[in-house]
């Protein structure tokens, strides 16, 4: 069973723990930050209503951890960002993948999530495995262990979840 | 002469409240969309702060010309920004001036104000034929289309990302 909970301003401590070392997938997946860049992004974001962060819980252990950023209520949309301890598990991350993002669409009344990612990443076949499809490609747009590199913009819709079932 | 001029706390309080207004109107027009999310919930107050954080293209009479606004939130970082433009006059979509005041952004982005920068990403939604046909005649390609993104006008409507690079601006210039 996975659940989301949600991470609580007395729970900073515990996120910094694990968020710190491999900040998301997205963006900034491999972009490091000083101590203080991080806690001023941390405590900036924590009050921001367009933005949640969550641990994902698998059998009462954390498994990894779930953003939402840009949460649009009024266009029900909003930007997501993914990181799993172990995503070389393919089938068990894409299971995790679906019961969490199900999760989401029913929690915030949103239709439809989409999301940056670098081209060389290894959550790409998670996320198609996922059934996100890919919206478009930022050229060189990410700048990462010293070149540039390409993102996929990727979304899924509410209604791509009966289909898929 | 085409002036850029901020739109910046300080700044904004000097601008004349004519100017001011004419900028406020813009966004009765229906094909505004402008970072505003939906239109019905707009209030003055609103606007204000919209117009308070934008960047104004202005000539050497001080007429408003346009109006930029950079975010910076949903696919930039260090070496990207996204914008979205709307010209004050249909005209200039199809006029040497609209080129004119485009170019000076853009060159003025990429080579006066960030030397890091790589890219310019421009937001068109699929309604506003104006933008969509104004950066296709420039040659500027599309590089994602985000389905069913906003709703507006009782329909959702998909927005699209084009995307000019500092490289592309480059090889134009040496070849000029």
């Amino acid at each position: 069973m996975v659940k989301l909970v949600r991470v609580e301003a007395e729970r900073e401590e515990l996120i910094k723990g694990y968020l710190y070392p491999f900040l998301i997938i997205g963006a900034y997946e491999k972009f490091f930050w000083s101590k203080y860049a991080y806690d001023m992004y941390y405590e900036q974001k924590i009050e921001d209503e367009r933005f949640r962060s969550f641990d994902v819980i698998k059998d009462d252990k954390s498994i990894g951890a779930l953003v939402l950023k840009n949460i649009d209520f009024e266009n029900r949309n909003a930007m997501l960002t993914i990181s799993l301890y172990d995503p070389t598990d393919i089938p068990m991350s894409v299971e995790v993948l679906n019961a969490v993002i199900e999760s989401v669409f029913n929690r915030f009344d949103l239709k439809k999530l989409y999301g940056l990612m670098s081209s060389l990443s290894k959550y790409n076949s998670i996320i198609e495995e996922a059934g996100f499809k890919k919206e478009g490609c930022l050229e060189k747009s990410l700048f990462n262990c010293g070149e540039f590199q390409d993102q996929f913009v990727f979304s899924r819709f509410k209604s791509d979840i009966g289909e898929l079932r | 002469m085409i002036k850029l001029q901020y739109f910046t706390s300080r700044r904004y309080r000097d601008i004349k409240t004519a100017d001011k207004r004419i900028c406020s109107s813009w966004f009765d027009d229906n094909g505004f969309y402008f970072f505003t999310k939906r239109p019905e919930s707009l209030s003055p107050g609103i606007i204000e702060s919209i117009l308070n954080s934008s960047m104004v293209m202005v000539n050497e009479k001080d007429k408003p010309l346009g109006l930029i606004k950079m975010d910076t939130e949903h696919f930039c970082n260090t070496h990207s920004m996204e914008i979205e433009f709307r010209f004050c006059s249909e005209d200039f979509y199809t006029d040497i001036l609209g080129l004119k005041i485009f170019w000076s952004f853009i060159y003025d982005q990429f080579y006066n104000i960030s030397k890091l920068l790589n890219m310019i990403y421009i937001r068109v939604y699929s309604f506003d034929k104006l933008n969509i046909d104004f950066l296709e005649k420039l040659g500027i390609e599309r590089k994602a289309e985000l389905k069913e993104h906003i709703f507006k006008y009782d329909q959702y409507h998909d927005l699209f990302i084009y995307g000019v690079s500092k490289t592309e601006i480059n090889e134009a210039l040496n070849r000029s």
